[in-house]
């Protein structure tokens, strides 16, 4: 594969799934890029990783769409951070997100499986 | 530490992000990387493996940039350029608003020059298009006006009258109400004057209106206090009941029930009409019972008459049953009706303001005529403000504004244009309106309010904005769409564009001048027609006389001839008065209505057969000392004389027309005629011949007149109690109206003074009209020749700027400046005399329809046509004078290199 197959894979592979992660990530509480970046790296086991020329492009289009929105948060004795938190229309998106992609890797597993079985 | 903004910005350099969001990003990415640095450091590397591979997480070949590219925030803000599109209505509209403002503001001529110019055109337009609505248009302020109709009786030429619209008789009236059903209702008037005494004792002359009692339905008011009279009531004359019309009275509460004096009779108030109720007077205060005489009589016609037409019933239908009448007026009374008189209705709106049509609707013609000659300096503005631009919309269209983008900032610009003109125009339009108004020499047909009616205004706006766009808009969509680029390559003032636009507006500005041809024509025919009008022998002094009416009352003095003694004392008393030279007095002034003349019969003569016309004439009763007063000559024979009293034998002086109608080729002085009724009128000597007075206008021709002794009153019903006194004096007139009222109290504290004016006035008054037309058309002759040679200008100061190239080469190759002015000079009058080729048939095609308004000149008069010629061009010659010293000043050395 060359490099510009392997960038245009990671687009159409993440473009759902990596909306859904940030979404989910953040419906807990709010959190900035960096956060983000390295609670996906550690939950995923390694196996998701996102870059930093990918992650925030996508929190900044989340954030056009009004499902997501960052706010300057500055600490005591820390640089100020931009930390992101769901809206409620995020919320609402999740929800449906959350649906179809419970659909999809049910129906996914429904054809590996017989493919297995 | 590492600097990470070094690493982020350059990747962030290829999008249009703003300066801020930009700043922020380089923030939040450096801040991602320091914190993978801080922790890859904490791990145990090394800073340099550290720094390494935290970069290492920015792909090759630029990914950020490329996932960034979509977003939003990674566009431009704001168009830079002027007119680029961005797809919001509201705000484009907001922007371009901004930028035509400040365009306009940018060049001032053109911007002052545009507004000027739809100023005039709205304010005048807007002016004369409420007084014409006022007047003619708007309905009657009546319920269903248009079912209200006036009743009259016409006389054909057959008859030897000509009177198309005669009043109707009481058994003319009365059949007409029995035998016409189309009337829902019908009801006579009178207008008359009388002596008002009120409950505080104070006398005023005051206007009154004596009607049936089918008035009130026939106009559908009624009193808003009290009631109004039965038709009993109206005839029987015992009781005088009146209703007063709003505020005649101080207090209209109490009025009910209490009783005024009306030439000192006692009157009982029964009623009080609305607030604003006028019917074709606005100074009646007094409304009484007009009783009618339906069974005698049938000759003499003394009653106006209105009637409404049932619902759903036209005035064809009413005709028809009017022609039924006829027939039977014919069969029954064929010494009356058989030569041609019969009963004839006309809308009562028509019949107000029908007199004022010609001169509102030439007048409109001609507000019309600037409001084209308007357009067309707009739309020449227009065009050759487009053509200016032409290069400016060049370097917008390739900076990225769109052909619909440019129109809609020309539109823009256009509109705002309009609504500054606009706002002016209205300024201009109330003043303009205060003047017509003020000038208006007509009593309007009620009594309203007349204010600029803004839906004029928005009419006159938007057939500004609309022949602007046919005009100048097409040569702007032109100007914006060809060749763009081509414009930008060369030079934007190529040959061909700027000999195209001088042929688009040449076009337009010999338009304009043919048009002002057109109303300088109407307007100098006007004129010059005013002026053969005040040369008009009137046949009397008009100047240096104060005139006022007294009128005494039954009421006041029962006997008619104690009154008329009365009213010879007062003349006495006036004429002994310090700077009085003389007075007299005579029971109608020359220009003032005085009624239909009254037929009389030549003694020895047998009488006109019927159908053939009657011989009558003016009846005046006048004081020995009127002649002298009025400045009328003795012809011959002799004037009247002080021994001409009660007693002895009756005698008359007549005029020179009723001498050359009814004695041609005789004597009349010794011959004795008598009034009707014949049986019961004395029989009058005439004695002498006077001159002929224009009693009735200065265009109208002297009716034929007689004159008989106040002191003879030959016939009961002219008692002479109401006189107008005319007192002339040494020096101004006015000034002696307090001795002339001292002189009447002296002899009667209790005789008001009416209609007290110096005779100047209302010789002035009786040629109001023509003055009216006269002014408000020159007046717009002026705008457009104004409006024509601005736009000559226009255009000449625009080619000779376009040419300024060829100019120099001419300079330079040897042509001298005469030679160079001629040019340009003769390139004006060329275009004036296109102008005038085509102005001159239009208007002699045009000014014929005037011949009615014409007095002393024919609407072909060649010296108007050689004036307006002559003018057009002095005033071309003038506009092309600048432009022509311009060119002269050209210099071939800086003219060549500015290119």
């Amino acid at each position: 594969m060359t490099d510009i197959n392997t960038r245009a894979l990671d687009r159409e592979l993440k473009r759902g799934a990596a909306e859904l992660l940030i979404l989910s990530l953040l419906d807990a509480r709010p959190r900035h890029g960096y956060e983000l970046s390295k609670l996906i790296h550690t939950r995923s086991r390694g196996q998701l990783t996102f870059h930093i020329d990918s992650l925030y492009p996508l929190l900044y289009r989340l954030e056009e769409r009004g499902w997501i929105k960052g706010t300057w948060i500055e600490k005591p004795n820390e640089r100020r951070r931009r930390f992101y938190k769901v809206t409620t229309e995020g919320r609402r998106v999740l929800a449906q997100q959350r649906k179809t992609w419970a659909a999809f890797v049910e129906a996914v597993q429904r054809v590996t499986g017989d493919e297995h079985a | 530490m590492p600097d990470w903004t070094q690493h982020v910005r350059p990747r962030l350099s290829g999008l249009r992000l703003s300066p801020t969001r930009e700043a922020e990003i380089v923030e939040e990415l450096s801040q991602h990387l320091e914190d993978r640095y801080r922790e890859l450091i904490a791990s145990g590397m090394s800073p340099e493996e550290a720094e390494r591979v935290a970069l290492a997480d920015f792909r090759d070949g630029n990914v950020l940039a490329e996932y960034m590219a979509p977003l939003r925030q990674a566009h431009p803000p704001s168009a830079i350029t002027p007119g680029a599109p961005r797809g919001k209505l509201l705000s484009d509209f907001w922007q371009d608003l901004q930028y035509a403002a400040r365009t306009l503001w940018k060049r001032p001529g053109f911007t002052a020059a545009a507004v000027l110019t739809l100023a005039i055109g709205i304010g005048s337009n807007a002016a004369i298009f409420t007084v014409v609505n006022a007047v003619l248009l708007r309905p009657l302020p009546f319920p269903h006006s248009e079912q209200i109709v006036a009743v009259y009786t016409r006389y054909l030429p057959s008859t030897g009258y000509d009177f198309k619209y005669f009043a109707l008789s009481g058994p003319e009236f009365g059949d007409v109400a029995r035998h016409v059903d189309a009337f829902s209702a019908i009801a006579a008037y009178r207008f008359n004057s009388a002596n008002l005494t009120g409950g505080n004792g104070e006398t005023e002359r005051v206007g009154t209106l004596s009607v049936t009692s089918g008035f009130f339905d026939v106009l559908g008011v009624k009193p808003i206090r009290g009631r109004t009279f039965t038709d009993e009531e109206a005839q029987r004359r015992e009781r005088c009941l009146a209703l007063l019309t709003h505020g005649a009275l101080a207090d209209d509460a109490s009025a009910i029930g209490s009783t005024i004096r009306l030439d000192d009779a006692p009157c009982e108030v029964i009623g009080v009409m609305p607030e604003g109720f006028a019917f074709i007077d606005d100074d009646v205060k007094v409304l009484t019972a007009l009783p009618i005489n339906t069974k005698e009589n049938r000759g003499s016609h003394p009653f106006m008459a209105i009637a409404r037409l049932r619902d759903g019933v036209s005035a064809e239908q009413a005709d028809a049953q009017l022609q039924s009448l006829r027939a039977y007026w014919s069969e029954q009374f064929p010494e009356h009706y058989a030569k041609g008189h019969f009963a004839i209705i006309r809308s009562l709106q028509e019949d107000i303001v029908g007199d004022q049509r010609d001169a509102l609707v030439l007048l409109i013609g001609a507000v019309l005529f600037v409001l084209l000659i308007v357009c067309v300096n707009l739309a020449a503005l227009l065009i050759s403000n487009g053509e200016t631009r032409r290069r400016e919309f060049a370097v917008r269209h390739a900076l990225g504004a769109n052909r619909r983008r440019l129109i809609q900032q020309m539109f823009t610009e256009a509109m705002l244009l309009a609504v500054i003109g606009g706002v002016i125009g209205v300024m201009l339009a109330n003043a303009l309106l205060a003047g017509l108004l003020a000038l208006y020499p007509q009593r309007l047909p009620v009594s309203q309010v007349i204010t600029i009616d803004y839906a004029a205004v928005l009419y006159t706006c938007g057939l500004v904005i609309l022949a602007g766009f046919l005009f100048g808009f097409i040569p702007a969509l032109h100007a914006t769409g060809v060749r763009m680029q081509e414009i930008l390559r060369t030079d934007s003032r190529t040959a061909t564009s700027s000999r195209r636009t001088v042929g688009a507006r040449s076009v337009l500005v010999i338009s304009q001048l043919a048009l002002s041809v057109i109303l300088l024509v109407g307007a100098l025919l006007l004129i010059r027609s005013y002026q053969q009008l005040q040369q008009v022998d009137l046949g009397f002094e008009t100047n240096h006389s104060l005139t006022f009416t007294l009128s005494i009352p039954a009421g006041r003095e029962r006997d008619a001839d104690a009154a008329r003694r009365k009213l010879a004392a007062i003349e006495d008393q006036l004429a002994a008065t310090p700077g009085v030279e003389v007075a007299g007095a005579i029971s109608s002034l020359p220009l003032v209505w005085a009624g239909p003349p009254d037929d009389f019969a030549i003694e020895g003569r047998p009488a006109p057969p019927p159908g053939t016309p009657a011989w009558s004439a003016r009846y005046l009763m006048a004081t020995p000392r009127m002649f002298r007063a009025l400045g009328i000559p003795l012809r011959r024979g002799r004037l009247l004389t002080e021994t001409d009293v009660a007693g002895q034998p009756m005698v008359a002086v007549i005029n020179e027309t009723t001498a050359r109608l009814y004695w041609s080729g005789e004597d009349p002085i010794g011959k004795t005629i008598r009034y009707y009724p014949q049986e019961t009128s004395p029989s009058i000597q005439i004695v002498g011949i006077v001159g002929d007075v224009r009693s009735i206008g200065p265009s109208d021709p002297a009716p034929p007149t007689l004159y008989v002794p106040l002191s003879q009153s030959p016939r009961p019903q002219y008692e002479g109690r109401a006189m107008t006194f005319i007192v002339r004096a040494s020096g101004n007139p006015t000034a002696i109206t307090p001795s002339a009222r001292s002189a009447v109290a002296s002899v009667d504290a209790g005789l008001p003074l009416a209609s007290v004016r110096p005779m100047s006035e209302i010789v002035s008054e009786a040629s109001g009209q023509p003055r009216f037309t006269t002014l408000v058309m020159s007046f717009f002759a002026i705008i457009a020749i104004f409006l024509a040679a601005l736009g000559l200008y226009g255009i000449l100061a625009y080619s000779v700027e376009q040419r300024v190239r060829e100019i120099g080469v001419r300079v330079a190759l040897g042509a001298n400046k005469r030679e160079i002015f001629r040019l340009i000079i003769g390139n004006g009058m060329r275009l004036a005399l296109v102008g005038v080729a085509v102005g001159v048939p239009s208007a002699l095609a045009l000014t014929r329809l005037m011949k009615g308004m014409l007095l002393g000149v024919t609407s072909a008069d060649p010296l108007t046509y050689i004036a307006v010629v002559g003018m057009l061009l002095i005033s071309a010659l003038l506009a092309s004078y600048l432009p022509a010293r311009r060119a002269t000043r050209v210099d071939p050395i800086v003219a060549l290199r500015a290119e």
